[in-house]
């Protein structure tokens, strides 16, 4: 880590975070993402099986991460890539038979109840990895902040699998979509080593759904178009 | 090694404990089944069922006027094609008056 830091300082260039003058320069980030699909497919698949007599919880919001690579190449223009996955889940769960939950947990001398009281009996879970290249035109730059605006394509796979007791049901698919965006990016103070650090703030609202390919699913629509905000930090190169 | 069995032995005992299938709110089916619904009032009853993609794979029962009442049907497990399908969640709609008044699930494996 330490000769990886040396390296990095030695072929770096690091932008004068809180400096006037304006340097081009690539940083590379992670990301952690929140995003609000449509998903009105799963919706419909909930209500499916709550009306068959399952309490079947759906979660609202797709969590996910994202390496990032984030750079500047004039004053007013900057460009994003990045390489991500989000997931939502969905599940009906059913207790552990309450007995034999007890007598695991005294018998294995309590290390049983580090485990939960439930198990997902209906696993529903659907995943997007998906590949962005942004553009971004800066609005406004001041020593240390930056505002700025973009958009670009979004090229998505999905994948969906159910799970239940006895089967597993999985389907895929692939489809081209849309971002924009508006980011804020603070640079700090504080440097992670000799690097610059820097923090972003985006929100936005993709559009990339996908149709699953599979012969059962008859294009199956999976849609994690959406509102999203990631929040990320970033080190310059 | 220790610290891992430490750990495995609950999990797998717990695992093998399992849920009690009784209390599923579906039936698990290997082979053709007869089921049963009711009818709060006569009138025109569509039966289909769907897949875990919620797309209609087999018509039951189409524009039957029945009673109300108790009534049973049975599914083969297979498709409109006559294709046993394959292992997963199916669904039975019973549809009376083109409303759906009752949704049934199974578990559809080998």
């Amino acid at each position: 880590m330490t000769l990886l830091m040396l390296l990095l300082c030695t072929i770096g260039q690091p932008s004068g975070g809180g400096n006037d003058s304006f340097s081009p320069g690539f940083r590379i980030g992670f990301t952690f993402m929140a995003s609000f699909p449509s998903m009105q497919s799963e919706k419909d698949f909930a209500d499916m099986n709550t009306a068959a007599g399952l309490d079947f919880e759906l979660g609202s919001i797709a969590w996910g991460g994202s390496v990032e690579l984030l750079g500047d190449v004039s004053e007013k223009f900057r460009v994003r890539g990045s390489v991500g996955i989000s997931r939502l889940h969905g599940a009906y769960e059913d207790e552990y038979d309450p007995i034999s939950y007890i007598l695991v947990g005294i018998f294995t001398g309590g290390l049983g109840f580090l485990f939960s009281e439930t198990e997902d009996v209906v696993d529903l879970n659907d995943q997007a990895f998906t590949i962005e290249a942004q553009a971004y035109y800066v609005l406004s730059r001041t020593p240390g902040m930056s505002i700025s605006a973009g958009a670009g394509p979004i090229y998505t796979w999905a994948t969906r699998k159910l799970d239940s007791p006895n089967t597993a049901t999985s389907g895929s698919g692939s489809g081209l979509g849309f971002v924009a965006s508006l980011r804020l990016d603070q640079e700090s103070t504080v440097k992670l080593g000799c690097l610059p650090l820097m923090f972003g703030l985006e929100g936005g609202y993709r559009m990339n759904s996908v149709n699953i390919s599979d012969e059962e699913a008859d294009d199956y629509e999976l849609d994690f178009s959406g509102p999203f905000v990631k929040v990320g930090s970033y080190i310059g190169l | 090694m220790g610290k891992i069995l430490m750990f495995l032995l609950p999990a797998l005992l717990l695992i093998s404990a399992g849920c009690n299938d009784s209390t599923y709110p579906f039936d698990q089916v290997t082979e053709g089944f007869t089921f049963t619904y009711d009818l709060p009032n006569e009138g025109v009853v569509d039966l289909f069922v769907l897949n875990c993609y919620m797309n209609n794979i087999r018509i039951l029962l189409a524009d039957s006027a029945q009673s109300s009442g108790s009534h049973s049907s049975s599914w083969d497990l297979r498709n409109e094609s006559g294709v046993r399908v394959t292992d997963g969640l199916y669904y039975i709609r019973i549809i009376l008056d083109e409303n759906v008044i009752e949704t049934q699930m199974y578990e559809v494996y080998q």
